[in-house]
């Protein structure tokens, strides 16, 4: 029963998002502000329940360690400074530092795992000499392909003055670029179109599953 | 200081000139050695002892001195002295019945003191008390009494002729008043330069008495040493004393307006480029010219019935063929008996059957429902995969809330199983959400720091404190014996490269030797082969590749199968709709840039 029930709600939202492609309609609208609604509300929920709640409890019931008060009393003034930054903004400038400390270790994070964890790597993987150290005809190729496609990408961004005339060689080598780029933006579309048409298909499938569920009631 | 006396050196007597043994001190000597004095004994009282003998000699012939280099017309001062003075008096002072030679004293006491009351003035010591003293009485005579004077007539004197520093520390109040006459610098006036020591002194002890050189005050100090600026600097008005006794500073001139010629400065040269004479031009041209009619709005151009029908053809086609795969047979689409597998999904396979027992995988739900048509199928084969093993403990945790509710489903599932080992603590941990994305890994990401994460479950359960679950997850019972290290693989199920990214950046790069197996939507996949060409990682993307590793496993799934055909199947039609729609979307916009065109040049004609 409970699949029969939730199989149809999950078939007439489906139905009514698609209802899209015949143009804009309330239907359509009412199934996304449903959407949007349940996940913030359940984000919310989960923020609260996993996050803000446990803390707190465990700052009330239990001894807390001098660590935690001093977590939680970090925590609670860097809250009361971003107060201000509501309502009609009257020392709205108080709650750039909570705002700074957020965005200042966020950064800090993400700067040093993005050198270690990703241009390091691959930088070094790009040079590896695995890549021409190989009898592999295939993986030669690719590496010819790896290193041409990259030069000429890089050389058709190459700047040049207004009026000079570049040469043939020259807009050919750029249009070639221009090429590659639009070709890996070729791929990217495809890939993001893959994905749609598998959630296409996921649903259709579901919907065909209620259905055929539906079917056997009768 | 004390005064030698005339007993105890008979010297003083013996210098003394003739004339200033036979008559009183004249009104100038006497207030000189008063002044003098009254200065020793205000500011160097205690440090009179220690004078050397060259300063403190100076006191007792001073009288002798004055006697010799007094000029003629301060010698002849006695006589007329007392006349002019007693013109000048008060009537009320005129009138006391006092002896002649007695009246010079007085007449020095009492000449600035005009205000002075009748009974001040009948306290104030005159020629008589002092001749009355006991001291003086038993002395050789009234002219060494009146050359060195004793200690309590010092005092008495200098109270009477008011020195400020002195009258202002020892009087009271009610008296301090009636002594700030400035009778004392009157007789330094006319003395040489020599004998106006005194004077000197003054400044120094009002210096000490106001504190201003407490450390060298005491000291006997020679005149190039003492402190030049307060010797000079211009006594302060009492505030008790009356506004006319006041010495006025000299008031600053007033500040004249001072007529400048203001020298008229040849205005620069200004030498205007022609580019910019132009660009005044044209400002001015601009400024001269109407403004400009607002464009018109291009025309919401409605979408025709005729085009609205064909995308609804088109939509029901390609929903009508994807139906047609998803509910009949496999269409055999391979191009050959068998599918050909695929490395990754084959390596996936391997990496997941060979996995040690015992061992924890950690399974991080980073992705979203939107994404469920890809994703569910690959964690379906994946996680599936490692329930059936029943010896690999799994750990679920999230950095995305719908992630955490996804976990939540499949631990729901993993409990419908009942086989005894899929118990929460034992078979599987469920951590639930750690907010701060980045910033939470970065928090686990070192071996000592593991432990950390079984802090707070997706219940909300401090998991350390218990034996059974730290034991299978950790190996150790405690929390400080959990490490990465004991970590076989850590699986990633992400439809977000910033997932994918802050996994790799903040824990794998920590761990380079861990094992990873990245589960990715067919869209992201591109964005991330970089990590998956990296050593140790295997990725597998889509639901092809879902359906790839079913068949590596050699469990292939004919729902999986269909739905493979059906996204091949649609894609097919999605690239024939993009050529099909192509050419004539082609021919509009050529036939709308020549019609652009064409206006633009006829614009140019005209104008």
């Amino acid at each position: 029963m409970g699949a029969l029930v939730g199989g149809g709600i999950a078939t007439v939202l489906s139905l009514m998002v698609l209802s899209r492609a015949l143009g804009d309609n309330p239907l359509y609208r009412l199934a996304q502000y449903l959407l949007v609604g349940v996940a913030l509300g359940y984000a919310a929920a989960v923020l609260t329940g996993q996050t803000l709640v446990p803390a707190i409890m465990q700052a009330i019931d239990t001894s807390p360690s001098v660590p935690t008060i001093t977590i939680i009393a970090t925590a609670g003034l860097l809250f009361v400074l971003l107060i201000p930054r509501f309502g009609r903004q009257r020392g709205s400038t108080w709650a750039n530092i909570p705002l700074a400390v957020l965005f200042g270790v966020g950064a800090a994070v993400a700067l040093v795992g993005a050198a270690r964890g990703t241009l390091v790597p691959q930088l070094l993987d790009t040079i590896a000499t695995r890549r021409i150290d190989t009898v592999d005809p295939a993986t030669i190729a690719g590496t010819v392909v790896l290193i041409v496609a990259v030069v000429v990408t890089l050389l058709s961004f190459t700047y040049r003055q207004r009026g000079d005339r570049p040469t043939s060689g020259a807009r050919l080598l750029r249009s070639f670029g221009r090429g590659l780029v639009l070709a890996t933006f070729g791929v990217f579309l495809a890939a993001a179109v893959t994905t749609y048409l598998t959630a296409l298909v996921a649903q259709l499938q579901a919907m065909a599953d209620w259905f055929t569920l539906l079917g056997t009631l009768f | 200081m004390n005064p030698p006396t005339a007993g105890d050196d008979p010297s003083a007597t013996q210098v003394l000139p003739s004339w200033l043994l036979d008559e009183p001190l004249s009104a100038a000597q006497l207030a000189a050695q008063t002044s003098a004095a009254s200065a020793d004994d205000q500011s160097r009282a205690s440090t009179d002892e220690e004078l050397p003998p060259w300063l403190a000699s100076t006191d007792a012939p001073s009288g002798a001195s004055v006697t010799e280099d007094v000029p003629a017309w301060l010698t002849s001062t006695d006589a007329p002295s007392g006349t002019s003075t007693n013109e000048e008096l008060p009537p009320w002072l005129a009138s006391t019945d006092q002896p002649a030679s007695e009246q010079h004293t007085t007449q020095v006491y009492d000449v600035p003191t005009d205000d002075t009351p009748a009974w001040l003035s009948a306290d104030t010591p005159s020629g008589a008390q002092i001749d009355e003293a006991p001291e003086r009485s038993s002395s050789s005579g009234p002219e060494a009494e009146a050359v060195e004077l004793p200690a309590w007539l010092s005092d008495s004197s200098s109270e009477a002729q008011g020195t400020p520093a002195s009258t202002a520390t020892d009087l009271p109040p009610w008296l301090a008043d009636m002594s700030d006459q400035p009778v004392a610098a009157q007789p330094t006036h006319g003395l040489p330069a020599w004998l106006d020591e005194s004077s000197e002194r003054a400044p120094a002890a009002d210096k000490q008495a106001g504190g201003q050189s407490e450390l060298l005050g005491g000291l006997d100090l020679p005149a190039w040493l003492r402190d030049d600026k307060a010797a000079t600097s211009p006594p302060q008005p009492v505030e008790s004393a009356p506004t006319w006794l006041q010495r006025e500073e000299p008031e600053p001139e007033e500040a004249t307006p001072q007529v400048v010629a203001i020298q008229a400065t040849p205005a620069p040269r200004i030498v205007r480029s022609p580019e910019r004479l132009a660009s005044m031009q044209m400002l001015e041209q601009l400024m001269a010219e109407p403004p400009a009619e607002p464009a018109p709005q291009p025309a919401v151009r409605r979408r025709s019935r005729v085009l609205t029908i064909a995308i609804a053809l088109v939509a029901l086609l390609i929903v009508g063929a994807l139906l047609a795969v998803l509910l009949t047979q496999r269409l055999g689409l391979a191009f050959g008996a068998v599918a050909a597998p695929v490395p990754a999904a084959v390596a996936a396979a391997e990496l997941v059957t060979n996995l040690p027992a015992n061992r924890p995988v950690v399974l991080a739900y980073e992705w979203d429902a939107q994404r469920l048509g890809e994703l569910r199928a690959l964690e379906d084969t994946v996680v599936g995969q490692l329930a059936t093993r029943k010896d690999v403990p799994l750990i679920f945790v999230s950095t995305d809330p719908q992630g955490a509710l996804l976990a939540n489903e499949r631990v729901a599932q993993l409990n419908a199983l009942n086989d005894q080992y899929h118990l929460n603590g034992l078979g599987y941990a469920n951590l639930g959400f750690k907010a701060g994305g980045p910033l939470a890994l970065r928090r686990f990401a070192a071996n000592a720091s593991f432990g950390t994460l079984f802090a707070q479950d997706a219940s909300g359960i401090d998991l350390r404190s218990n034996d059974v679950t730290m034991e299978s997850m950790c190996g150790s019972s405690t929390a400080a014996g959990c490490s990465w290290d004991n970590v076989s693989l850590l699986v990633v199920i992400a439809d977000d490269v910033d997932d994918v990214r802050g996994w790799f950046e903040q824990i794998r790069s920590e761990h380079p030797d861990l094992q990873t197996l990245l589960l990715t939507t067919a869209e992201i996949a591109p964005q991330t082969q970089p990590y998956a060409a990296v050593s140790g990682v295997t990725a597998l993307s889509g639901l092809h590749d879902a359906e790839a590793y079913g068949r590596a496993l050699g469990a292939p799934s004919e729902r999986l199968g269909r739905q493979v055909d059906a996204t091949a199947i649609g894609g097919a039609l999605f690239a024939a709709a993009v050529i099909v729609g192509g050419v004539p979307a082609w021919f509009v916009g050529w036939r709308s840039r020549r019609t652009n065109v064409t206006a633009t040049e006829e614009q140019a004609w005209e104008r």
